[in-house]
């Protein structure tokens, strides 16, 4: 039995060992790669789906996206920090800031859903620090997904040496995503007023911790840092934007936020109720092209003034 | 409680350290444990059947005793076929009511009669094939004489039940398993690690190959007409592999953790893939299945000893069965028939050899490469009406592989590890094919390869399950 013990000892250390250095190893390839944006885009989009649906790079010809469904700060962190490193030329970030972003029912699964962390730890691993992975430990399975997160970075290798790395970034770091559907009037349908379900919204402090170590890293790296509200459907009936307002004023006086919830667009520009599909993306991206320096400029954004002057 | 489970693993650990380290001076103890942490592994499939499974236990140790006892032949034979009688009926009703049911409907209504004939929304117990046949098993060799009834419930209850055969074998052989039940065991260091080293070939298998091929063949199978001829004959290829990674997996799986128990399973699989002829790959796959029909069914009913059209009819009647063990389907016994039907030229040239549980040396010759092809070929042909819903699928799919028609789709699109898949099914081949003249894939011992290597394997083997083992699905004999 001892000897049988021992072997099985010899062989987990052996093991270990390996896996630490596979992991340690692969996650130094990545952080070694340079994710280069072409020299003309400056403006860094990231986030979550709001973001990820709302801005076509296409039509915002200064702006990239990188926003991915269902990303919480901790990773948008992450992820940011190595792209606005690796290109020197972006001086400005969009950050997707939407009613549920502080919201702790909304957005706490996003850190401890294992299904959803299998994608996203592997995607933003070699860029966070150690510490982020302390918020983790509770997961089951962690190390699995630490140690699995090697194959997403041999795909990068593969795709890197094929030239199509751009599908991986766009499948791992987040990309423009068309939405071709809309199916506003269903999600209406499905959607209870926000004022029925009498329900308080609660601060998910590990987001706004996140949010507030975005902001004190773009201050650093002297970027002017944005949080975008896209437009929302009946914003004021669906969401809660009491809380929005509130945790806005309260903790986040020293960003800007551009509000465009009540952004005016068509009914059949939307994929869902907080969701644009590809021709409100169009619309509001080319809005963006055009007014967003102006915005920011102003106390409130210009398309408020064009949609009162209608 | 899945093989490939975290929960199965602690589970496992449990036991073990139970077993070994708080049971080691009495084997009765060590038989408790292993009994109830049987029927803990059981009810966490359906507790409701665990009283179907004590009833079957009870009733064949019962009429194990009762057979030894009576006096007469009268006697004896009363309580074989009560025996025979109830374990066969709850199988029949259990897996096959609504079958035979829904059959004698369609017959009606093939003669113009409109029939509503009842079904019954049955939930089919997990290993009752398995755990049937074991019981049939004991009590045909008490009534032969080739064993002795067992008086100690406890023994009798754990050979049926015995957690690593008991949702799908291998069918042990009262013969076998119970002189290891009732003597005491001792632990072997080179034994246990040979079973660590089979749970993880089984892994592999299960993991890396069976579920990635499952995502192809599901979605192949589930619309044949999208994909065109070559990649339904290469899907068929790839359940020919999921089926044997899936169902040999569970084995290795059962028989390691057996091994880590100081027990002896009964082989299952020896490389049927490498087999030159029909019944060679009979010899080779499910030995235990084919091996407890030979003995229970082949050879009572006169086997090649009564001339041949006899042995045509027995064996006919044994595929049949075989094929209906399966399950309730149609599909099932036109495969059976199938098989029995590749085996004919072999039976009229009276070249088939007996079953031995060890096969002799396959080597790599032009001409044994050819035949072996030819009998790959023609299981995986079997294997379409296996996999089939039913016959209008199988048919549908035969007609989609030969006639040219639109395809929509390819299963290069379906699943990005379609080729990671490829690459790992010609590496369980080849290293099959290396260690073909031992039991398992992974059989060696520590002087025969440099440690540092040995453990390379492993973690290659671990990496390759992490990295790119699918999502575990149900083992496919789950369900019969």
């Amino acid at each position: 039995m001892k000897h049988f013990i021992f072997g099985l000892i010899k062989f987990v250390v052996f093991f270990l060992i390996l896996a630490v250095i596979t992991v340690l190893v692969s996650c130094m390839y990545m952080r070694s790669v340079r994710f280069e944006i072409p020299d003309d885009k400056n403006i860094l989009v990231v986030g979550d789906s709001h973001t990820e649906c709302a801005i076509d790079d296409t039509e915002f010809r200064r702006a990239i996206n990188f926003s991915k469904s269902a990303t919480s700060y901790l990773f948008t962190f992450a992820g940011m920090k190595k792209l606005i490193r690796d290109n020197p030329q972006v001086d400005t970030v969009l950050l997707s800031y939407q009613y549920s972003s502080l919201n702790e029912e909304n957005m706490n699964k996003w850190y401890d859903d294992v299904i959803l962390l299998q994608e996203r730890i592997p995607a933003f691993l070699p860029f966070m620090n150690i510490s982020d992975l302390r918020v983790f430990l509770a997961i089951p399975g962690l190390p699995r997904i630490v140690l699995a997160s090697v194959k997403t970075y041999l795909e990068f290798y593969g795709h890197r040496r094929t030239g199509t790395y751009k599908a991986w970034i766009r499948d791992n770091l987040g990309a423009f995503r068309q939405m071709n559907d809309n199916n506003l009037d269903k999600d209406v349908k499905a959607r209870t007023p926000y004022e029925n379900l009498r329900k308080k919204s609660r601060l998910s402090t590990i987001q706004l911790d996140y949010l507030r170590k975005i902001i004190n890293f773009c201050r650093d790296q002297k970027i002017t840092l944005i949080l975008l509200n896209t437009p929302v459907y009946e914003w004021r009936k669906f969401t809660d934007y009491r809380s929005f307002e509130y945790n806005s004023k309260k903790y986040l006086k020293d960003v800007r936020i551009l509000d465009y919830a009540d952004y005016p667009i068509e009914k059949k520009h939307f994929s869902d109720v907080s969701h644009l599909n590809k021709w409100g993306a169009r619309a509001f991206s080319k809005y963006l092209e055009k007014n967003l320096a102006l915005d920011l400029t102003q106390a409130q954004p210009q398309y408020e003034k064009l949609f009162l002057k209608r | 409680m899945l093989f490939t489970t975290i929960t199965y693993a602690g589970f496992l650990l449990i036991i073990f350290i139970l077993y070994w380290f708080a049971a080691a001076k009495s084997f009765r103890i060590q038989n408790l444990i292993l009994l109830a942490g049987s029927y803990y592994f059981y009810a966490a499939w359906d507790w409701r059947f665990l009283f179907l499974l004590c009833f079957s236990t009870f009733l064949d140790y019962l009429s194990g005793i009762q057979i030894e006892n009576s006096a007469s032949p009268r006697a004896k034979k009363f309580w074989l076929i009560c025996s025979v009688g109830i374990n066969l009926g709850f199988l029949g009703f259990f897996k096959y009511f609504n079958f035979f049911i829904d059959s004698f409907g369609q017959l009606l209504q093939s003669f113009g009669m409109i029939a509503s004939v009842p079904t019954l929304n049955i939930i089919l117990p997990v290993g009752i094939s398995f755990y049937t046949f074991h019981g049939l098993s004991y009590v045909f060799d008490v009534y032969s004489g080739r064993v002795k009834s067992t008086r100690n419930v406890v023994d009798y209850a754990l050979f049926v039940s015995f957690f690593p055969l008991l949702v799908a074998g291998p069918i042990e052989r009262a013969t076998h398993l119970l002189p290891q039940v009732k003597a005491p065991r001792t632990f072997s260091a080179e034994q246990a690690s040979d079973g660590l080293r089979q749970i993880l070939w089984g892994l592999f298998k299960k993991l890396v190959i069976a579920d990635n091929c499952a995502r192809i063949v599901d979605l192949v199978f589930e619309n044949p007409g999208q994909y065109p001829g070559l990649d339904l004959a290469i899907g068929a290829v790839l359940f020919a592999f999921q089926i044997y990674c899936d169902f040999s997996g569970y084995t290795d799986i059962a028989l390691g953790s057996a091994r880590l128990l100081g027990f002896d399973l009964l082989r299952n699989f020896a490389y049927p893939y490498f087999s030159r002829d029909i019944a060679e790959f009979w010899r080779r796959w499910h030995i235990s299945l084919t091996s407890w029909f030979k003995s229970y069914l082949y050879i009572p009913l006169g086997g090649n000893r009564k001339g041949m059209v006899r042995t045509i009819w027995n064996t006919l009647i044994v595929f049949l069965l075989s094929g209906l063990w399966h399950g309730a389907n149609i599909t099932f016994i036109i495969w059976g028939l199938y098989h029995a039907l590749l085996f004919m030229p072999i039976l009229l040239m009276g070249k088939k050899k007996e079953q031995s549980g060890k096969e002799e040396l396959v080597r790599f010759t032009i001409p044994n490469l050819f035949r072996m092809i030819l009998t790959f070929s023609l299981v995986t042909i079997g294997w379409i009406l296996f996999r089939a819903d039913s016959m209008s699928s199988a048919v549908e799919y035969f007609r989609n592989i030969l006639i040219p028609h639109d395809a929509a789709k390819t299963i290069w699109d379906i699943h990005l590890n379609t080729t990671t898949t490829f690459i790992f099914i010609v590496v369980m081949l080849l290293t099959e094919w290396m260690q073909r003249a031992r039991s398992h894939g992974l059989s060696f011992t520590w002087y025969q390869i440099p440690g540092l290597l040995r453990y390379s394997i492993y973690a290659f083997l671990i990496f390759a399950i992490i990295w790119f083992g699918a999502e575990s699905e149900q083992f496919i004999y789950f369900q019969f």
